[in-house]
């Protein structure tokens, strides 16, 4: 409980200096830092709920798959423009 | 020893086929079974799209650290030869190199055959996802010099239909 107080606390600490600086860099990396707590939570949560009693139809289960085929292209998609940005951003990006 | 094996397979399919017997499988599962294999897809599901977003969220992460270009690039390419990317750009395909597309990425391949077994679970649709696989193989026998292999090529398929005309039933969309 006090590790992660204080861990929230630092989180919160490290946002205010970041915004006051205007370091977009370091909120940027704050941020994914919060984005990864909530995907283990939610990992979490995935592995240790164990069946929700909840009846699926075949359309359910194809409405899981095309939310994985849709997170799938906005990873590439996201993958992809990091690395033009990277690349655009120091001249050896390829025209 | 090949051709004896072929031989013995074809002998029994063709023995199978004159003796006409009805069919004695009925695959079809239950609803409560459908229902067992749907849930595990769905969590699979699940499961490797919570992954992407992690991936996601780390490759983000990474981006806003002080490291080396090279170091965040080799983490991108390897999340894109995972998902594949339609139309990469000049600069994806300098630094990555050639990579799938979306729909041929293993992540892709590997849905799809998922969705093939658990969306309307059954055994025809399991049997018929694993004809698919070793069908190529099948062809490549069937392709080959060596007449034993062709043999066996040809016993192979005569046998996987003969064992499919008796998965009558399921498929269907149990209790959707």
């Amino acid at each position: 409980m006090l590790g992660f107080l204080t861990f929230a606390g630092l989180k919160f600490a490290a946002r205010k200096v970041a915004e006051a600086l205007g370091s977009s860099r370091a909120i940027q990396v704050l941020d994914a830092v919060e984005a990864i707590e909530r995907d283990v939570r939610a990992g979490a949560t995935l592995i240790h709920d164990e069946s929700t009693g909840e009846v699926l139809t075949a359309a359910d289960v194809e409405a899981r798959y095309a939310a994985w085929a849709r997170q799938q292209d906005e990873t590439a998609a996201q993958a992809a423009a990091r690395i033009d940005a990277r690349h655009a951003a120091d001249g050896t990006g390829t025209p | 020893m090949l051709r004896i094996i072929s031989t013995i397979a074809v002998a029994l399919a063709v023995a199978g086929c004159g003796a006409k017997v009805p069919p004695v499988l009925s695959p079809a599962p239950t609803p409560a079974e459908v229902q067992q294999v749907r849930q595990i897809g769905a969590r699979i599901a699940d499961g490797v799209t919570l992954g992407l977003t992690l991936v996601d969220d780390t490759g983000r992460l990474l981006d806003g650290l002080p490291l080396s270009t090279e170091l965040k690039d080799r983490y991108d390419c390897a999340a894109l030869r995972l998902t594949g990317l339609d139309a990469p750009s000049a600069t994806v395909t300098r630094v990555c190199g050639p990579l799938p597309t979306l729909a041929a990425s293993p992540l892709a391949l590997a849905r799809t055959k998922l969705a093939a077994v658990t969306t309307c679970p059954s055994l025809r649709a399991t049997v018929a996802v694993v004809l698919g696989e070793i069908d190529p193989f099948i062809v490549r026998l069937s392709l080959s010099e060596n007449p034993s292999l062709v043999f066996a090529a040809s016993a192979i398929r005569t046998a996987f239909a003969y064992a499919r005309s008796f998965l009558v039933g399921g498929g269907e969309c149990w209790a959707s």
